[in-house]
């Protein structure tokens, strides 16, 4: 049992042991993973945000278009059921994104499916409700406006290898009613195309009415007169700004063409006849070509006068208010912010801010407009109006709100009513009060509570201005003076090194010198004895490795010199040691010191 | 002592060399006390250009940009103030007021605006970081004898230098750079390219700061707070620094 226990101890080591191992040598790609799994975490803890959009708002019968729903912030695996009148409604594609923008993560789950409409008329897609995590959400109502299909005229293009057509779905529209168009433009699958130059959009040249941005254009293929095109369609709307008769002129855009051509027959007409695999040679003609569209036109009909409500600013189509206010409590002075949403169908760069009920409460601002399209021409969409309204005394609503618009299809002016938000609104009434209190100090908040009442303040604090540390003189003085600093002490330090290396030689020099000094005295001893120091002093100064203990007759013992003077410098180490040592004194005359002072010579300038 | 007085000394004539002409400051805020904001604002910018700056001043200028409903200029000298003194609370005050006003979102506080707010002081702790542990590694090397008071003070200088010189490197001038520059339209778009025919690729509102990179004739290259790079009109921004 002893056994057992140890063994399965060993077992559980060796586990850990191959675990620490793993996460060492995985430490930096499990430390990604964390990151990434804390980040997804994050993203799904943040509320989630719910969009759905309709490719276009308008199309027309039995021509589908895609409705996405984009789910972000919240992990959703079964799709939503979407349904609507008159639309049959097909799953078409789940994905999901995920993304960090500016440091933030983000997640999202998209639903495709693709909306086919059985019949003419306006229908709206009602809110779709997605349940997570217990709760149930709701995306924005959507209006897709259908139309008959055109009389268009691909049957009267012959067998060409490009063209164009222009599809106008309508045949009258009012006057600010955005009608959607179509510029499509047909090229045989085998030539390759591309807008030229680059980016360029096709051209409507006319008067009486104004057209929209285009988006990008999409590409697809279709089967005209039995053959394959492939399709690229730009997608804008056109309004008309008087009634009449509009006339369109044919769209024109350039393209650049890549065309096939063979050897047999270089011309352009046969070389359809050629099978895109049995083509004898891949040579292409590159051709710069004009491709115009047909020419069309529509009635535009001119608004009633009759029923036209005094706040009509211009907003043509279908449309839905809704208003939020934020903070629901504030006090006396401080903002709130009162936003009004339009949503629907219709001219959106006419439809102007909706009337405010007047209150006296309420310091109202001019609305800052935000426009927030739901599909890619821009004819459904939400237009917010966001209006800052600063609270002049206590007050329980905010002011109601009317917007009027003409409804195209019940040919018919709308006035919409959103009731009055309640709201919480404290503290002393500044009504009658008209004179703003100074501020006091730079350090305190200011008291004006609104734009109205700022007043400046009358004291001055000098600065140093824009420059920062950087662009100050004194800073980079200051880096100058520590590196100097710096410098300075590192060559003093080696400076210090440096003298206690060569101390010992600087007193060597400095003792023969004060030896050649010994050589002109009188004293025979001293004249002896400097000189035999002074061979000692040549040797160590020659070789400052040697120690420092050495004797005349072991320094001339090492050298290699001349025999002869070696003779005579032992002759003198010896004269000296019988001075020193046996007391043998003999004379040393003139000519003996000259004698010396040249042996010495010779000794030191032996190599 | 003597240091001391010295000291008192320096400072006393830097601040003093430094203020603006009182005569014309008093005047200014006369002239918008008495609602003459033209004149207001003619006595405040003649004082900028004199280059005695203060927070003070950029917030009475914005003030008067105000009163005469040009909201543009106002969140930019609001934002000139802030620049000088981050911790200007009624530079702040009104700045979200207008803001608010205009309908446009005040700057969210982040780590990075916090710390490009306040660029000298990482630029000068890294720099006095740098040079104690230049110091103390010297010493360790040169004194042996010091090394336990030198591996304390390396201990200490080395992170706290790394993190305050890579903030001043990653913040450069930080919010008195000299490229950055304030939408002062109530929106502008900017463009792929320097003409008006060119695509948008994001609409900019009031207040909104650009990084400018280069300009060509009445056109601007910038970089937006969101990294995203194009062109828009000279006249619709305004340079943070005056010049």
């Amino acid at each position: 049992m002893k056994h057992e226990m140890n063994r399965e101890w060993t077992r559980i080591d060796t586990n850990d042991c191959l675990w620490f191992a793993f996460i060492r040598v995985h430490s930096r790609l499990l430390s990604v993973v964390l990151l990434c799994l804390l980040s997804q975490l994050s993203a799904l803890a943040a509320d989630p945000v719910i969009r759905a959009n309709l490719s276009v708002a308008t199309t027309t019968v039995e021509q589908p278009v895609e409705l996405q729903i984009e789910i972000q912030n919240a992990r959703v695996i079964d799709p939503p059921d979407v349904e609507g009148d008159h639309l049959e409604v097909e799953m078409a594609g789940q994905s999901t994104r995920y993304q960090l923008l500016n440091g933030q993560p983000s997640f999202s789950s998209i639903f495709s499916y693709l909306v086919t409409p059985s019949q003419e008329g306006t229908f709206k897609i009602p809110p779709v409700p997605i349940s997570i995590d217990g709760k149930t959400y709701y995306t924005n109502e959507l209006t897709l406006q259908v139309t008959k299909k055109s009389p268009n005229n691909q049957g009267t293009q012959p067998d060409k290898p490009y063209f164009g057509e222009l599809v106008i779905p309508k045949d009258s529209a009012f006057v600010g009613e955005p009608v959607p168009i179509e510029l499509r433009f047909y090229f045989d699958r085998r030539i390759w195309y591309q807008p030229y130059p680059q980016g360029q959009f096709p051209i409507i040249d006319g008067d009486g009415f104004v057209t929209k941005k285009y988006p990008d254009p999409v590409e697809k293929e279709e089967t005209v007169n039995g053959k394959r095109y492939r399709l690229l369609i730009y997608r804008t709307a056109i309004t008309g700004v008087h009634a009449g008769r509009l006339e369109l002129p044919s769209a024109y855009q350039e393209f650049l063409l890549h065309l096939p051509v063979t050897q047999s027959a270089p011309g352009f007409d046969d070389f359809f006849e050629q099978s895109p695999f049995g083509s004898p040679s891949n040579a292409f003609e590159r051709k710069d070509v004009k491709v115009e569209t047909n020419s069309g036109s529509i009635e535009i009909k001119p608004l009633p006068e009759a029923g036209r409500p005094a706040d009509f600013s211009g907003g043509v189509g279908q449309f839905t208010l809704e208003t939020s206010v934020k903070p629901e409590r504030s006090k006396v002075g401080d903002p709130v912010i009162f936003q009004v949403q339009i949503k629907g169908l219709g001219n959106f760069d006419r439809v102007q801010a909706p009337h405010l009920d007047q209150m006296p409460a309420w310091d109202v601002h001019p609305p800052a407009t935000d426009l927030t399209p739901l599909d890619e021409v821009g004819l459904s969409a939400i237009k917010a109006f966001a209006y800052v309204l600063i609270p002049q005394a206590p007050v329980t609503q905010t002011p109601g709100v009317t917007f009027s618009y003409f409804d195209p299809a019940a040919e018919k002016y709308v006035t919409l009513k959103a009731e009055p938000k309640p709201v919480i609104v404290s503290g002393p009434s500044i009504l009658p009060t008209t004179s703003p209190s100074p501020v006091q100090s730079g350090s305190q908040p200011a008291a004006a509570p609104s734009i109205a009442n700022t007043t400046n303040v009358s004291h001055f604090s000098p600065n140093s201005g824009f420059a920062t540390v950087r662009q100050q003189t004194w800073f980079w003085i200051l880096q100058g003076i520590a590196v100097i600093g710096l410098l300075a002490i590192g060559f003093g330090q080696w400076l210090r090194s440096w003298n206690a290396q060569h101390a010992a030689a600087r007193a060597l020099r400095r003792e023969r010198r004060r030896l050649y000094r010994d050589l002109k005295s009188q004293d025979a001893e001293s004249v002896l004895c400097a000189a035999t120091r002074l061979i000692e002093v040549d040797f160590l100064l020659r070789s400052p490795e040697a120690a420092q203990q050495i004797t005349a007759e072991d320094a001339l013992r090492e050298r290699n010199i001349p025999d002869p003077l070696r003779t005579r410098l032992l002759e003198l180490v010896a004269k000296r040691s019988d001075f020193v040592y046996a007391h043998r004194f003999s004379p040393i005359s003139p000519m003996d010191r000259i004698g010396i002072r040249e042996t010495l010579h010779e000794w030191e300038k032996t190599p | 002592m003597n240091w001391l007085r010295i000291g008192w000394l320096v400072s006393f004539i830097a601040v003093n060399s430094s203020n603006a002409d009182p005569v014309l400051w008093n005047q200014a805020n006369q002239a918008f006390a008495a609602g003459k904001f033209d004149q207001a604002r003619a006595d405040y910018a003649q004082l900028i250009a004199t280059g005695n700056v203060s927070p003070e001043l950029f917030y009475n200028l914005g003030n008067t940009y105000l009163k005469l409903d040009d909201k543009g200029r106002a969140v930019l000298n609001f934002k000139r103030a802030l620049a000088l003194t981050p911790g200007f609370e009624p530079a702040k005050h009104n700045l979200n007021l207008v803001l608010q006003t205009a309908g446009v979102e005040p700057d969210e506080e982040t780590l990075a605006s916090w710390f490009a707010d306040y660029p000298d002081i990482w630029m000068l702790g890294g720099s006095i970081f740098f040079w104690v542990l230049a110091y103390a590694g010297y010493s360790w090397f040169v004194w042996p004898r010091f090394r336990p008071v030198s591996k304390i003070i390396l201990a200490v200088a080395i992170p706290c230098a790394a993190v305050c010189l890579a903030i001043a490197f990653w913040i450069g001038d930080g919010a008195r750079s000299p490229d950055l520059a304030v939408v002062i339209n109530p929106s502008v778009d900017v463009r792929y390219g320097p003409a008006n025919g060119s695509r948008v690729t994001v609409t900019l509102g009031l207040g909104e700061s650009v990084r400018l990179l280069s300009e060509r004739g009445a056109w601007a290259l910038c970089r937006t707070a969101s990294g995203i790079a194009g062109w828009l009109p000279s006249n619709t921004v305004e340079r943070l620094v005056p010049r």
